[in-house]
């Protein structure tokens, strides 16, 4: 192992990433780069091509196009280096049944070449220390996903690559996987996360590439991931009748009709709601509900696809 | 060494997930165990036989001393008789028509007659036998018994035991490593090892080794068993055992490796390892010898892994086979393990 780090070198470098799945493209053209200590989230529905994207950066799927580089390495030249200088975390975790949560880590620490006395330091880590003698059968949902991440830390990985960290656990063990991630970040972990939480992406990460159909549609921070739009600010009007007049203001950039309402969209709150109270009270329009919200993710993933972030998930529950 | 510690830490894992589950002692010792113990009792014949003759004395005499102390001397050697007065003979040919006798024996005018079914090996042996000890009875002479010399390898345990240990091997490696390979990949648990820098050779040395540790202490219950209760016991090569038991392991290794090579389908999986171990349970002499089957397939049967690895073992627990002797169908098992190892490994699915 080189224990040479040149200080600048990306985490993660992903170059015009293709892949093909016979004719059918999963991940189309994907670029991206994740500096040092930096945390990116990968947010998109089911099927966007997140986990064959992250497989490719973890060796495991080999790309049909494109350049991967991790903390300058390429998986042709130091595939062994790599897989002892990452972490990773598998959408899909299961353990061998009738074998401790301990034992399950000391074995991985025996492919990683580390003490077994890290198998307790990660123990500790991921807040699982009582269930150290348990069987992994025994396991919740949550307490599992914590010790696929424990597996992770063994090495002390420089870029760590979660894929789904939280799909499918209540919102108590959700919030205890986020502190993990959240402490790894303070010490300086470069972390890319799949997600199809809005706000697990916007937690946690300091970079969004919203993915979709193999693409990545839009990225940036949070920050400027809004201000890509025009409008920031979002106004459901839900009435009873119909409308005489349209509402007409400068505040107003774009609106549209939906069964029984309008949406406003418009740069601020503060600019569109006085003008719009006017307009129902001069109307008389018989409100039923009225939403008013700064613009979010999943708003946003809306407009630039037309679908909603985890519509598919909803179908499968 | 990195990978001794990732072989160490991989075997004990493996013993572990072994032992703890249900129900593990019961298939992997005790049933074996229990098929030994059933075929071999219910197949080896060895007590003694026991006989009921029927004996027709007149009525006048009413069991004389001499023809009781004759039926004492009869009954030391398993032969029990029934008496019948001259005037119920019927009884005594109603008795024989439902075998409950083998023979009939008449005493007139101071001489025995017998009454059988001729064409019957049994009861002519059994009627030679008693004319025999009439004789020595009448001259008061010593009869010389013949002392048997106990033979192994004629009893249907000597038969079947060291099959079950051959059969053992296969089981072992077909359901315990092949299956456990499965389900690795089954649960991606083998996607995230082989994401890790583990070392791919030492993984699969590990099971090799963890399941010829299991292997190991089943072959020895079975033969602890055999000496102990039927007082059977290897008469060839020590070494030459070592060697075949090496063998068959690798040979079944490298088979399942084959079989694991790419499902992540339980069904298909269990598909695939019936497949294999089937057919070689039923034709490979593991119950009853192959050698009625036609010659054509006596010849393919041979050669397959199973049949190699049990008629070895069998020539060394009866026929005192040497070390050379078994040189050759090591050397196949080994080939085997190669081949179809080296295939397996060839195409294994690791993602
Ligand atoms: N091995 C494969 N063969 C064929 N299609 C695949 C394969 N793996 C993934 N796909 C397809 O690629 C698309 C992206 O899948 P995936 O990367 O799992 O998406 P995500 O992780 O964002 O839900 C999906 O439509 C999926 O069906
Ligand atoms: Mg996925």
């Amino acid at each position: 192992m080189s224990t040479m780090r040149i200080p600048n070198v990306l985490a993660l470098k992903a170059e015009n990433i293709i892949k093909k799945f016979g004719n059918f493209t999963a991940v189309n053209n994907v670029s991206l780069s994740v500096k040092k200590g930096e945390a990116i989230a990968l947010l998109g529905p089911n099927g966007a091509g997140k986990t064959t994207f992250v497989e490719m950066v973890e060796g495991i799927q080999k790309p049909t196009a494109g350049h991967i580089e991790i903390l300058g390495l390429t998986w042709e030249k130091q595939a062994k280096e790599i897989q002892h200088r990452i972490g990773l975390v598998l959408q899909e975790n299961r353990f061998l049944d009738r074998v401790t949560v301990f034992e399950t880590l000391k074995l991985f620490t025996s492919f990683y070449n580390v003490p077994s006395a890290k198998a307790e330091y990660a123990l500790k880590k991921v807040n699982l220390v009582s269930k150290r003698d348990d069987y992994t059968m025994n396991l919740s949902g949550g307490q599992r996903q914590r010790l696929a991440i424990a597996l992770a830390l063994l090495n002390d990985p420089e870029l760590l690559l979660l894929d789904e960290p939280t799909t499918g656990l209540d919102p108590h063990a959700r919030r205890e996987v986020w502190n993990i991630i959240k402490e790894l970040k303070k010490s300086g972990t470069a972390i890319v996360l799949t997600t199809h939480y809005m706000e697990e992406a916007e937690k946690l990460c300091d970079k969004i590439y919203i993915m979709f159909q193999g693409k990545i549609l839009l990225s940036g921070t949070m920050k400027e991931l809004l201000a890509s739009q025009e409008y920031q600010s979002i106004v459901d009007l839900h009435f009873k009748g119909q409308l005489k007049k349209s509402f007409q203001h400068p505040a107003v950039i774009r609106q549209k009709k939906f069964p029984g309402g309008i949406r406003f969209y418009a740069k601020e709150l503060k600019e569109i709601l006085p003008p719009l109270m006017e307009w129902i009270k001069k109307n008389q329009i018989k409100i039923e509900d009225l939403n008013c919200r700064n613009l979010n993710l999943d708003d946003l993933f809306t407009e630039l696809t037309g679908h909603k972030l985890n519509e598919q998930n909803r179908k499968e529950a | 060494m990195q990978i001794l510690r990732e072989i160490y830490q991989l075997v004990t894992i493996q013993i572990k997930q072994f032992y703890r589950q249900p129900g593990v002692l019961f298939w992997a010792f005790i049933f074996p165990l229990a098929m030994a113990w059933i075929l071999g009792v219910a197949f080896t014949t060895e007590s003694k036989t026991h006989y009921k003759i029927a004996w027709i004395v007149p009525e006048s005499i009413r069991k004389p001393t001499r023809l009781k102390q004759f039926e004492k001397k009869l009954a030391s050697s398993s032969v029990q008789v029934v008496w019948i007065p001259e005037s119920q003979k019927e009884k005594a040919w109603k008795l024989y028509r439902k075998q409950k006798v083998v023979l009939v024996m008449q005493w007139q005018n101071q001489k025995w007659h017998f009454y059988y079914d001729t064409r019957l090996q049994e009861a002519k042996l059994l009627h030679l036998e008693i004319e025999r000890k009439w004789t020595h009875f009448l001259t008061g002479t010593k009869e010389s018994p013949p002392s048997s010399v106990p033979i192994q390898g004629t009893r249907y345990i000597d038969f079947l035991l060291p099959g079950l240990i051959a059969m053992g091997i296969m089981n072992s490696l077909m359901w315990g490593m092949s299956w456990t390979l499965i389900e690795l990949r089954m649960k991606k648990l083998l996607r995230r090892m082989s994401a890790s820098p583990m070392s791919k050779p030492g993984f699969m040395l590990s099971f090799y080794i963890s399941r010829m540790m299991i292997t190991a202490v089943e072959t020895l219950i079975l033969f602890v068993f055999g000496k102990w209760y039927f007082n059977l016991t290897l008469t060839g090569s020590w070494l030459g055992f070592f060697l075949i038991f090496l063998a068959g392991n690798f040979a079944f290794a490298g088979i399942g490796v084959l079989v694991a090579s790419r499902t992540d389908n339980s069904r298909i999986g269990n598909g695939l390892i019936n497949a294999v171990t089937f057919p070689m349970t039923v034709a490979s002499g593991i119950f009853f010898s192959y050698e009625r089957f036609p010659e054509m397939a006596q010849k393919f049967v041979a050669i397959l892994p199973l049949t190699l690895l049990s008629d070895a073992t069998r020539l060394l627990f009866n026929e005192g086979g040497t070390l050379s002797a078994i040189l050759m169908p090591a050397t196949a098992l080994i080939l085997y393990g190669i081949i179809f190892g080296a295939v397996g490994l060839k195409i294994y699915k690791w993602h």
